[in-house]
């Protein structure tokens, strides 16, 4: 079952070869991670407006920029690319300290999500990291306090959401838990317990502590409909920036168990992190442990994920393929390969 | 020169960085990129210091390597074009202090335009701006 299992690990959302050359080429230490392909054709394939992937156009400028390499036509493209987000990100923070401190006045402190926190603690500069809308998380039972707060500060509403417009164009989303589902045993936990503190331009915000802010960013992806990569930058970030906690990560249980180590041994082999051995081994053993019930959960995540052709197209061996193949085709669990259900 | 005297960096629509010499400077309503090097990032640099254009014609005038060219008409093209592509404006100057000349060899200043990410960098609030947001 073990090759079965191992595709069944990487058919969690993670990145195909090409993405994983392009993840490369931002996050890798060394610069021969830059080298298989041109500096053109990177950024031809960041810059695809279908890929979504322009966020990694300033992870290759710096990196590009500190080997000397940043030159010529594709340079003065990378440059403005990263200008450009710099600019982005300056606004972004700006707002984030307006909202922070407006909140905090209201007696309704916020707490940055993972992207959020981790732009301004734990990248580099926080425009390194691309930000589309502005997370905020409120104490459970406080989202209706927020909310009257930034009307009150003549921000407007999407009706029925907790979704409101800057006058910038800017969304801002508040929300009561750090990841948009509840399907994760991080669900219940709560996300100020260990919160760490830091400010942006003179204003206290509190964030995650890195551990837990390390855990959403491994379990967003099953929480999520898009197939986005900024994960593996976020991992990246995170590991390399804050001290982990690495027995917490080791003791996730049930049907998590199955994402986070498919991630943590994709950044490991992949994105060369430096991730210890045995929170692996325990996840691995977690995962011996789980019963049916819970593997069919974790084959449903899958699908919803990439699903069988991810998972075969992962499969190193024929008889991994055929091992996957009895496995999806077990009624109990046929259904989760199936057309999705509306 | 033109009839312009005076310019300066249109800082409600621009973001711009200097690397190395290169301007790179972005139109953050159009998504429209721009690039100038050599004497054109020394005049961009000079701008953003709030030198006024007659210094800096003065200043590349004087350079040994300008001799024969024809640099008020040089400067009176680039100004055009920038003010064309709004990424200066008329504006009193800011500072009468002197400029230093350009450590390199005088060449007349050109702007290039790229208009290859403009899907990317254009209406992704929230833009770059260098005034303070308005709640």
């Amino acid at each position: 079952m073990s090759g079965a299992l191992n595709a069944l690990l990487l058919s969690f959302g993670l990145p195909t070869a090409a993405e994983s050359a392009l993840l490369r080429a931002c996050l890798v230490e060394d610069a021969a991670a830059r080298r298989g392909a041109t500096i053109d054709e990177l950024v031809a394939a960041m810059t695809d407006p279908a890929a979504g992937r322009r966020w990694m156009l300033p992870l290759l400028a710096d990196r590009l920029e500190r080997e000397g390499r940043l030159s010529g036509g594709v340079g003065t493209r990378l440059r403005a690319a990263a200008l450009h987000e710099t600019g982005r990100s300056a606004t972004f923070d700006r707002i984030t300290a307006d909202m922070l401190a407006m909140l905090d006045g209201a007696g309704v402190p916020a707490m940055l999500s993972r992207g959020h926190a981790l732009a301004l603690h734990g990248y580099a500069r926080s425009g390194l990291r691309h930000r589309h809308d502005l997370d905020l998380i409120v104490a459970e039972g406080r989202i209706a306090a927020a909310g009257a707060a930034l009307a009150r500060a003549g921000l407007g509403a999407w009706e029925g959401t907790a979704m409101w417009r800057h006058a910038s164009g800017l969304r801002i989303m508040l929300h009561d838990r750090p990841l948009p589902c509840a399907a994760t045993t991080l669900g219940s936990a709560d996300p100020w317990d260990g919160a760490a503190s830091s400010r942006v331009e003179d204003v206290a915000f509190r964030t995650p502590s890195p551990t837990i802010i390390l855990l959403h960013v491994l379990l967003l992806p099953p929480c999520s409909a898009g197939r986005g990569l900024a994960w593996v930058a976020d991992a990246a970030v995170a590991i390399r920036a804050f001290p982990i906690d690495w027995d917490r990560i080791g003791a996730v249980e049930g049907v998590d168990a199955f994402d986070v180590l498919a991630r943590l041994d994709y950044l490991a082999r992949t994105i060369e992190l430096p991730i210890p051995a045995g929170p692996r081994e325990r996840l691995r053993q977690t995962i011996g442990r789980l019963d049916r019930t819970a593997r069919d959960a974790a084959l449903i995540r899958a699908r919803r994920r990439g699903g069988a052709r991810a998972m075969m197209r992962e499969a190193r061996t024929w008889a991994a393929r055929v091992a996957l193949a009895r496995w999806m085709l077990r009624p109990e669990t046929r259904g989760a390969f199936g057309r999705p259900r509306p | 020169m033109s009839d312009i005297v005076s310019i300066v960096l249109n800082h409600g629509s621009i973001v711009a960085d200097v690397v190395e010499g290169e301007a790179v400077i972005i139109n953050v309503a159009t998504g429209i990129y721009y690039s100038t090097d050599g004497i054109g990032g020394w005049i961009w640099e000079s701008l953003a210091a709030g030198a006024p254009l007659a210094a800096i014609e003065t200043t590349l005038a004087a350079m040994p390597e300008a001799t024969g060219a024809d640099v008020a008409a040089d400067l009176d093209r680039f100004v055009d074009e920038m003010i064309g592509e709004s990424l200066v404006i008329p504006g009193p100057a800011a500072s009468d202090a002197p400029l230093v000349a350009p450590a390199i060899a005088y060449a007349a200043p050109t702007l290039s335009v790229y208009r290859d990410m403009t899907d990317l960098m254009a209406l992704d609030p929230p833009m770059p701006m260098l005034d303070p947001p308005v709640r």
